[in-house]
């Protein structure tokens, strides 16, 4: 009985087959993603407003800033693969899993540390007034476009793979604030890094969306 | 080249033919992977007609995901990717299992259920188990208990129950994935 459905079922999925376009690697469109959503968020951000007065000089001779902002740019760039890694069955990697969280744990811990022996010292020079709106309205379109790039693949776990492009998506905004914005560890804390939040709930739910779509359409 | 590496080259190359539109391949293709899928959950799970369902649930998903091989690439990796993937979202789904019953409800319950016992004790995924989630897992999820019945054969809360089930099923695809 189940033998004859299973064949049912092969001959149904095999019958008038139509011709597919591989999906190809990953590094690519990974790629692209990541020199796109850079540059909308660097264009946007200085359409918006210029850069904190000081910050490319910091970055070139503050050791703990070079630190935080390099920490910052290898989150992106491995929840970014990670995302795209887990758009393809069978290529997402326990250990890069482990070594994303460890450095993105470590990146907040350094602000965290920072309230207490900052990289820089602590001031309102070149405050934007809505920093918060800013790093929500630049982290949407690098979202949306991860999204429709990863789930034209198919991932698995689609909720994880929302939830990893969401958390490179917002953390690029995060990072272009810490030459753009002021220097506040307390100040990045809240105000840049915190804002990943709304887009990994954003990214969760896009995702859990995309599973019932995907398993309704299977059916 | 052993068995393993001909199977291997032999599936790429038909999903690859499969790709382009190939059916008289891509059919040869379902039915051995399917028997893969089988003799994969079989071992794991036990005879239960949860893996048949699951193998079904298999191909519609590798068919849906076929755009994704790519043949510089193993494909055995790719393959059971998905199958233990599909495995575990039916098992959080619950109702697969719960048909295993429900079928054979007015035939020989009794033996039916013994029988179903010493399959899933074939079956190396829950054996594996530790005894609290085994027990939440195989009760809510295998015989179909609601949580509130679970919890009240095993004396604990419907809240534990589903905390068990629900780290249940994550050791389970821990157990799942080193196992590759």
């Amino acid at each position: 009985m189940n033998e004859t459905k299973r064949l049912q079922l092969i001959n149904g999925l095999s019958a008038d087959l139509t011709p597919v376009k591989p999906s190809g690697g990953i590094i690519l469109p990974a790629l692209i993603w990541f020199v796109l959503s850079w540059g909308y968020v660097v264009a946007m951000g200085l359409y918006l407003g210029p850069l904190r007065e000081g910050a490319l000089v910091a970055l070139l001779s503050a050791p703990q800033f070079i630190f935080e902002t390099t920490l910052g740019a290898v989150v992106v760039a491995l929840f970014c693969l990670m995302a795209f890694q887990a758009a393809i069955p069978g290529l997402d990697k326990r250990w890069l899993k482990n070594i994303a969280y460890f450095i993105g744990l470590l990146w907040i811990s350094c602000y965290v540390v920072g309230i207490f022996f900052p990289a820089l010292e602590p001031s309102m020079v070149g405050k934007r007034d809505h920093c918060v709106i800013e790093a929500y309205l630049y982290s949407t379109p690098p979202l949306l476009i991860g999204y429709f790039l990863i789930f034209r693949r198919f991932p698995l776990r689609t909720i994880k793979a929302g939830i990893y492009i969401a958390i490179g998506a917002g953390a690029i905004p995060a990072l272009f604030m810490q030459i753009a914005c002021m220097y506040d560890p307390l100040h990045t804390l809240t105000h840049h890094i915190g804002p990943i939040f709304a887009p990994m709930v954003l990214g969760a739910l896009l995702g859990g969306y995309f599973t019932k779509d995907r398993f309704s359409k299977l059916q | 080249m052993s068995n393993f590496e001909e199977d291997e080259r032999r599936w790429s190359e038909w999903m690859v033919l499969a790709q382009q539109g190939d059916e008289q391949h891509y059919a040869k293709l379902l039915t051995e992977v399917a028997d893969a899928a089988a003799a994969f959950l079989y071992k794991r799970f036990g005879l239960l007609d949860f893996v048949e369902d699951c193998v079904q649930e298999c191909l519609m998903t590798i068919h849906a995901a076929r755009h994704t091989y790519d043949h510089r690439r193993a494909f055995r990796p790719w393959l059971f990717a998905i199958v233990r993937n599909r495995a575990i979202d039916m098992l959080r789904s619950q109702q697969a299992y719960q048909k295993t019953l429900d079928k054979n409800a007015l035939f020989q319950e009794n033996l039916q259920t013994v029988l179903i016992e010493e399959e899933i004790n074939k079956g190396m995924v829950f054996s594996r188990l530790s005894p609290a989630h085994r027990d939440v897992l195989l009760l809510n999820k295998i015989f179909g208990f609601s949580a509130a019945e679970t919890a009240k054969k095993l004396g604990i809360s419907e809240a534990s129950v589903r905390i068990r089930v629900h780290r249940g099923i994550k050791e389970t695809r821990k157990h799942l994935q080193f196992e590759q």
